[in-house]
């Protein structure tokens, strides 16, 4: 279980906790996004290097040519 | 020195020349929560340690506009992850998707690129690798005006540079901010300032 630590830093107390539903559900929706767009970076990477492949260009010739 | 007028002890006013009217202000969180690993806070500086998610609340107010976040010795667990920002009210993150912003990046190896982030959920900071040190310099515009608040941010990665620039579009008045990340935790030290406002 994943505990979260609250601080308050004028009266000194400390409480930890449970996370909450709420916070659980959110922190596992985050994931699944931040999954997804890793994928979908991973996924145009490989696109770029297929069509270089195909152009017969290195990485270097392809930033010379597009600047990027 | 001693503690001017109009200032609370746990802010900080640096010197600065006579004649000089612009100074940062040292802000302390009244409170941080964080999700795993731990955090202490000494002199203003929030010391993170392996931590998913460190919220620091009551730092913005409205004796000042514009703020300073300072992200410095950032280390993560699991690399290729991206650090991330979240505006808070009243200890509760703002989750919608209301986060826009622009990213320009160069790696040091000379590629560069951009990525859009047309309405998300939080406001991107930057990916980064594991134990190497890297920062952050965030910019945050009138967080306490009941107006979008507009952020800056500058990342120094391990292999890249990266600037995002956006805002977060609504009308809460935010007192804090959220720093996390989704699939690793981080470790690095915080530190918040206040431009004076004159």
């Amino acid at each position: 279980m994943v505990k979260v630590i609250e601080q308050n830093l004028v009266t000194g107390e400390i409480v930890e906790r449970d996370q909450t539903a709420e916070e659980k559900a959110q922190a596992a929706k985050d994931k699944t996004e931040a999954t997804a767009q890793a994928e979908a970076l991973e996924a145009k990477a490989a696109a770029r290097q297929a069509v270089l492949d195909r152009l017969g260009l290195t990485e270097q010739e392809a930033q010379l040519l597009l600047g990027s | 020195m001693g503690v001017p007028s109009g200032y609370t002890s746990a802010q900080v006013v640096q010197a600065v020349p006579t004649g000089i009217n612009s100074a940062l202000v040292l802000i302390t969180p009244t409170s941080t929560a964080n999700t795993g690993g731990t955090v202490t806070t000494s002199g203003g500086r929030v010391t993170v340690a392996g931590s998913s998610s460190v919220s620091l609340n009551g730092v913005f107010t409205s004796t000042y506009h514009n703020y300073l976040i300072l992200v410095d010795t950032v280390e993560v667990a699991v690399g290729a992850n991206k650090l991330n920002l979240r505006l808070r009210a009243s200890g509760t993150d703002t989750t919608t998707s209301t986060y826009y912003a622009g990213q320009i990046y160069g790696t040091y190896a000379g590629a560069t690129g951009g990525e859009a982030n047309n309405g998300v959920a939080q406001f991107p900071l930057s990916n980064l690798q594991t134990t190497k040190r890297q920062m952050f310099k965030i910019e945050v515009f009138s967080p306490q005006a009941a107006t979008i608040t507009t952020i800056h941010s500058l990342g120094v990665a391990f292999d890249a540079q990266s600037n995002y620039a956006g805002y977060q579009d609504g009308a809460t008045q935010y007192d804090g901010f959220t720093l996390f990340m989704s699939a690793s935790n981080f470790s690095g030290n915080i530190t918040v300032y206040a431009y004076q406002k004159s």
